[in-house]
């Protein structure tokens, strides 16, 4: 049987196919028609297995896409209302009252623009107190003459958001069933069913932003549905969600703010797949692509989660893989400030008019640019699935163009983009790591994404690291992760109890219903029962304290030793901790599993054997400094080839710096192994 | 400092102390205990220099934490002298006579060696929701000096070598209401400090201590180098502007604040002379508060995007005479004055530099923090509310002012409604942006909040707000913002207007407060307000029809029949 992995992008469609019996691994770029997205989809997965007899072994597609970023970048998303607790229409607007950080010092237009305007903010009489006692009845009429108003003014979307929802989800239920009966095309996102945890305002933004991203996510996924349906009809389509676990199609098109990170999760869970192949289980992954580089970090195997991202400036609350990004890629532009300081970035070339190098107009120099003058690159060759080549001439002017402002030579302002861009990339993996109490010397550095091998060891070497994995689908990698993961649902209740010194069976009954709801998910899912998988985890803190910590549980009623957990986390992450003190039980969560991706299977053991280069060509070392380093081609190196540094290793979808003082080898995997002590 | 660095470690050693900077923030919020540092974020951090001088600041710290952090500086080392301090001290001081804000904010500093090299310091200004004195929350300007207002702390260790001052822990948790909050918010600050040391100390490892002091240095004059281009671009002159506080809640007369702002060149020099003697109650500031919000009006309006450090600030002097509202002398009060009169001297140099920068300038802004402080004991523990109300920005250029957000020189945030009703007897009746909050003119001031609280058990309340009497003013012809109203409804007695500073009111179960801050103040004529801007403020509620007709000046009709609103703006006026 054949699985699949596809992720699709602005500019191309990633195909990963694994033949389930041999273990074989086949890889495709095409491009992306925005217009119809699912026709590249088809065309790259026949293209891929090429074999038409085996197109009928294809039983499994994951899918990444990027329907729900797109419309929050473009903000094209419907007309959404929102339907509030009499007296709280404004709770989105009024927001969390500060303005964010980068706008402390501006006076105009400072604040991140809601989805849904104040004149489609509606209220209804209701109230649930903190208790989740209800003191004043939900007003039918009301309710109806709201749903009337929203359907005369031609919406189409309604959030519905009362306070307490997360304790008592009735007066919010009870919208819905009216909706039906009177507007019955109105689409009804309920704040209690997005995500049901404390804090009006977050939870009111992910809401109205499901109800702005639904439409966009339902036609396309029922035209990809359709369009799969008919060109492979055994294959079940899965769709990937930002916490890194997949979905059924109509689970994603009713929750489309789950899948904001759709893309770059991938990337993590392709990083969990490589994790076990290599019993590398700590892992800090870079994906470095023309605009953006995006870190995250896996402990044990398994990736960090987060419980809120920002979206358009906007919050979403819900389980997501922590990825931090940075605007820091190849296209990143360097320049010097009103101080004569030397700055790279954030300004980026893009794609258009791209960097200097592409000789379409762009004469500031980028750290493409700085690679290219510093040798890292092939100048002859195309680039990644295209006819253009890169011109030497034009990124060695825009550098010394630059190093004359600075004083410095075009080499020297070349190594300089780079050493600067290599720190900040640093600084983001110290963000992932460091600030979340982890010692990056104890992870290995896994780099992916166009750029990322270019610049892996480097950051590596800057974080004290020794060990840099380059993956060998690391081009289409999020597709790789995409193939082979499972049906995940993450869903959580909200408890604020302080614990006592009493048994923990109170509790017990809480789980039960988030199992309820996990089972039905999974089995809506058509996911049978001896491949579901239920992991329970509490969140805890001090009482009084706000962040909480998430700890594992091996049980729904194995609190007590979660509690223990939590006091030695808090002293890992934060330096201290106060046994004595009452812990506070915040959040019961539960994920739900279903165990439908691909297990690694262990691998034949090669002997090592020196690999053979293809050609040599002179790099710079430092900014003073050229070697001549080797040359390999990536498909020529077979499992178990070594190499020293200083060496470039191309394939089609990305080059690898491997410098002088570092070694290289194949692992059994096929993996690209580097170790920066000194062989 | 002799060395010179290389351009490529410069950069990279400016990123490593932002980074650094952000984090102690990160740690710090993460390991608050106090709603207010959790879910409002009113702290700040900061690393200083050698000098004291601050380098790198958290992103989203309050501007009027941040320039004071070298006056607090010079506070802590008149009586620890630098050369006595050893690694593992963290010191403490919360004195507005020495450097300080006010009482309630605790400036934590320690000092950061390589070895034996003094490196710099991390510091954390973080307010602490109770300092003793008077009433729950310590907040009400009615206290008539400094000793009344709290427990004020001279510079002292609170850490020595690693080990933490009991005995000062022991009078903090005496003195201090919910002294487990308290120690816990204590904690957190020290967790900031913790790693502002460790990331100074690392950049040191990997660079050389000399090399980190030089890079120091050369960071804070280049923002010195930036600052002088900026203000150089604005026209010399001299320029005046006053404004003016409702009262300290003693004596409910406003008082005045008069800056005169001369520009020379590439430096700007503010004097107060003029400004309104010190009021009994707490609304001065000490000269150091008036500084921090003159730097804030000066970067806003020249350079608002680059991250801020003390050098920025090297080109701009401020005068005072001793004994004004801006300049308080020993021993008047000012734990208002902190924000409330900050605010206005904020006010009064963007007021200033209008005609000198009128694409630049926007109108005043809600001009007060609106601090609402609900305290009591309830079955034996103490609890303390706090919340602000001050939102609202003015309109400017080509920009409406943005609605219902803070602005000027504080950001601390709001507490979520559902987060207050678990933690605090009050019911939250209404939560709204204010109806025509906002001042009219071609480009609208953003409207304000208000917020209509029930008050379930017995406790005290404190109210902190302005602009009651003198509204935010308009600019260029667009009109001032609706003042603050502050409203008490006992049960059985019916509302009352409160002023808008009160000492400590005793609540009883079933009282209610409304609370309505002032918003911003318009630009421009309000007749000139283009008629599809005049249109969807109707829509949105923020411009009544009576005043869309008798301010804006605008034709409207009625249709009843209409999906989105039923005034409609008659396009060919």
């Amino acid at each position: 049987m054949i699985r699949a992995g596809v992720d699709v992008g602005g500019t191309f469609t990633d195909v990963v196919v694994i033949d389930e019996e041999t273990g074989d691994i086949r890889q495709s770029k095409v491009p992306s028609d925005p217009r119809q997205l699912e026709v590249g989809i088809v065309e790259g997965l026949r293209g891929t297995i090429a074999d038409e007899a085996r197109l009928s072994d294809l039983h499994f597609i994951g899918h990444g896409t990027t329907v729900a970023t797109n419309v929050t970048l473009e903000r094209t998303g419907p007309r959404v209302a929102l339907l509030c607790t009499r007296g709280f229409r404004d709770i989105i607007e009024i927001a969390r009252l500060a303005k964010p950080g980068s706008k402390l010092y501006t006076h105009k237009s400072v604040m991140p623009e809601p989805v849904v305007e104040r004149k489609d903010c509606f209220e209804v009489t209701e109230r649930v107190a903190a208790s989740g006692q209800v003191i004043a009845a939900l007003d039918e009429q009301e309710v109806r003459d709201v749903i009337r108003a929203v359907s005369d003014r031609g919406i189409k979307a309604l959030a519905v958001c009362f306070l307490f929802s997360f304790r008592n989800p009735n007066h919010e239920r009870r919208v819905k069933e009216i909706a039906a009966e009177v507007a019955p095309d109105l689409q009804v996102s309920l704040s209690s069913e997005v995500w049901p945890e404390f804090r009006e305002y977050e939870r009111a933004s992910t809401t109205t932003l499901n109800c702005y991203l639904r439409p966009a996510a339902w036609s396309y996924l029922e035209r990809l549905g359709e369009a799969i349906e008919a060109a492979f009809p055994a294959a079940n389509l899965w769709v990937m969600q930002s916490n890194g676990g997949l979905t059924s199609p109509d689970a994603a098109a009713d929750l489309p703010v789950r899948l904001v990170m759709s893309g770059p999760a991938g990337g993590v869970i392709g990083a969990k797949y490589v994790a076990e192949q290599t019993g590398l289980h700590n892992l800090i992954t870079v994906d470095m692509g023309g605009t953006s580089f995006d870190v995250s970090l896996l402990q044990d195997g398994e990736p960090s989660l987060v419980d809120q991202q920002n979206v358009m400036g906007l919050p979403v609350k819900g389980r997501a893989l922590d990825i931090l990004t940075i605007g820091s890629g190849g296209g990143s532009l360097a320049w010097v400030d009103g101080a004569g300081q030397f700055r790279v970035g954030p300004r980026s070339a893009g794609a258009f008019p791209g960097p200097a190098a592409y000789g379409r107009g762009g004469i500031e120099p980028t750290v493409t640019d700085a690679n290219l003058v510093l040798g890292y690159f092939d100048a002859e060759v195309p680039i990644a699935g295209g006819e253009l080549t890169l011109n030497y001439d034009a990124a060695y002017q825009a550098c010394d163009r630059l190093g004359k402002e600075l004083g410095l030579s075009a080499i020297e302002a070349a190594w300089g983009i780079r050493s600067i861009v290599n720190s900040a990339m640093a600084g983001a993996v110290r963000a992932a790591s460091v600030r979340r109490g982890r010692d990056p010397r104890n992870f290995a550095l896994l780099g992916f994404g166009g750029a990322g091998p270019l610049h892996s060891v480097d950051i590596a070497r800057e974080m004290g690291m020794s060990d840099v994995v380059i993956p060998n689908v690391a081009g289409c990698f999020s597709a790789l992760g995409i193939a082979t993961t499972d049906v995940v649902h993450d869903l959580v209740q909200t408890t604020t109890t302080v614990l006592g010194k009493g048994s923990s069976t109170e509790f017990t009954h809480s789980f039960d219903e988030l199992v309820a709801a996990g089972r039905q998910e999974l089995e809506s899912s058509g996911i049978p029962e001896r491949l579901q998988q239920y992991d329970y985890s509490f969140d805890l803190r001090y009482k009084g304290q706000n962040a909480a910590l998430n700890l594992q549980a091996s049980g729904p009623d194995q609190l007590m030793p979660a509690v223990q957990a939590f006091h030695e986390e808090h002293l890992r992450q934060f330096g201290y901790n106060s046994p004595d003190e009452a812990v506070e039980l915040v959040n019961l969560r539960l994920r739900a599993v279903g165990i439908i991706g691909r297990k690694h299977e262990g691998a034949t053991t090669h002997d090592a054997h020196d690999a053979k280069a293809s050609g040599t060509r002179d790099v710079w070392l430092s900014a003073t400094q050229t070697g001549s380093a080797n040359i390999y081609d990536r498909s020529a190196l077979a499992p178990g080839a070594t190499f020293q540094g200083p060496a470039i290793v191309n394939s089609d979808d990305t080059t690898v710096v491997v410098p002088h003082n570092t070694s290289g080898r194949i692992d059994d995997a096929g993996h690209l192994r580097i170790n920066l002590e000194r062989p | 400092m002799s060395t010179t660095v290389d351009p490529i470690t410069l950069e990279v050693i400016r990123n490593g102390l932002l980074t650094a900077a952000d984090e102690m923030k990160s740690v710090v919020l993460r390991t608050a205990y106090s709603q207010l540092w959790k879910e409002a974020g009113d702290l700040s951090c900061a690393l200083l220099s050698v000098d004291g001088e601050c380098v790198a600041q958290g992103s989203a710290d309050i501007p009027i934490h941040l320039p004071t952090m070298p006056f607090s500086f010079r506070g802590m080392i008149e009586r620890i002298p630098v050369e006595t301090m050893k690694p593992g001290d963290v010191y403490i001081h919360n004195d507005p006579f020495r450097g300080n804000n006010h009482l309630p904010d605790f400036f934590m500093l320690k000092p950061v060696f390589a070895g034996e090299v003094l490196l710099g310091f991390s510091a954390v200004r973080g307010h602490f929701i109770d300092v003793g004195g008077n009433g729950p929350g310590s907040y009400s300007s009615t206290a008539p000096d400094i000793q009344a207002e709290g427990f004020r702390i001279p510079p002292m260790d609170v850490w020595r070598e690693g080990k933490r001052n009991e005995q000062l822990v022991a009078l903090l948790e005496t003195n201090l209401r919910n002294p487990r909050e308290r120690i816990g918010d204590l904690h957190a600050q020290y967790g900031g400090c913790n790693v502002g040391e460790q990331r100074l100390q690392a950049l040191a490892e990997k660079y050389g201590a000399d090399t980190l002091l030089a890079s120091i240095d050369q960071v804070l004059d280049d923002a010195e180098t930036v600052a002088r281009q900026q203000i150089s671009e604005i026209p010399d002159g001299v320029y005046t502007f006053e404004d003016y506080c409702d009262g300290d809640g003693i004596v409910n007369e406003p008082f005045k604040i008069v800056a005169t702002v001369v520009v020379d060149g590439d430096s700007i020099n503010i004097d107060f002379e003029g400004t309104s003697k010190q009021t009994r109650g707490g609304m001065n500031m000490a000269l150091a508060v008036c500084y921090a919000a003159c730097v804030y009006a000066v970067k806003a309006l020249t350079d608002p995007d680059a991250p801020a450090n003390s050098g920025a600030y090297r080109p701009v002097k401020v005068t005072a005479p001793l004994g004004t509202v801006v300049n308080v002398a020993y021993p008047g009060a000012v734990v208002a004055g902190n924000h409330e009169t900050s605010a206005r001297v904020a006010d009064c140099v963007t007021g200033a530099l209008a005609s000198a920068l009128p694409d630049r300038v926007v109108a005043a802004g809600a001009g007060s923090s609106g601090v609402m402080v609900f305290g009591g004991n309830k079955d034996g523990n103490d609890f303390i509310c706090v919340e602000m109300h001050g939102a609202g920005q003015g309109g400017g250029k080509d920009a409406d002012g943005g609605n219902a957000h803070r602005v000027n020189i504080a950001n601390t945030g709001n507490t979520p409604v559902e987060a207050l009703e678990m933690s605090y007897p009050l019911t939250v009746l209404e939560y709204a942006i204010t109806d025509d909050g906002g001042g009219a003119g071609e480009y609208r001031g953003g409207c304000g909040i208000q917020r209509r609280v029930r008050f379930e058990d017995e406790g005290w309340l404190t109210i902190v707000a302005d602009r009651g009497t003198v509204a935010p003013y308009g600019l260029f012809g667009g009109k001032p913002a609706a003042p603050s109203v502050v409203v008490i409804d006992r049960v059985g007695k019916g509302p009352e207007p409160l002023p808008t500073k009160t000492a400590p009111l005793l609540i009883a179960a079933g009282d209610e407060l409304f609370f309505k801050c002032a918003g911003g103040g318009g630009y421009g004529d309000p007749a000139n307000r283009a008629p599809e801007r005049l249109q969807a403020d109707l829509d949105n509620g923020y411009v009544s029809p009576e005043v869309a007709r008798t301010v804006y000046k605008a034709d409207i009709r009625e249709d009843r029949d209409r999906a989105d609103g039923a005034w409609v703006v008659a396009v060919d006026r």
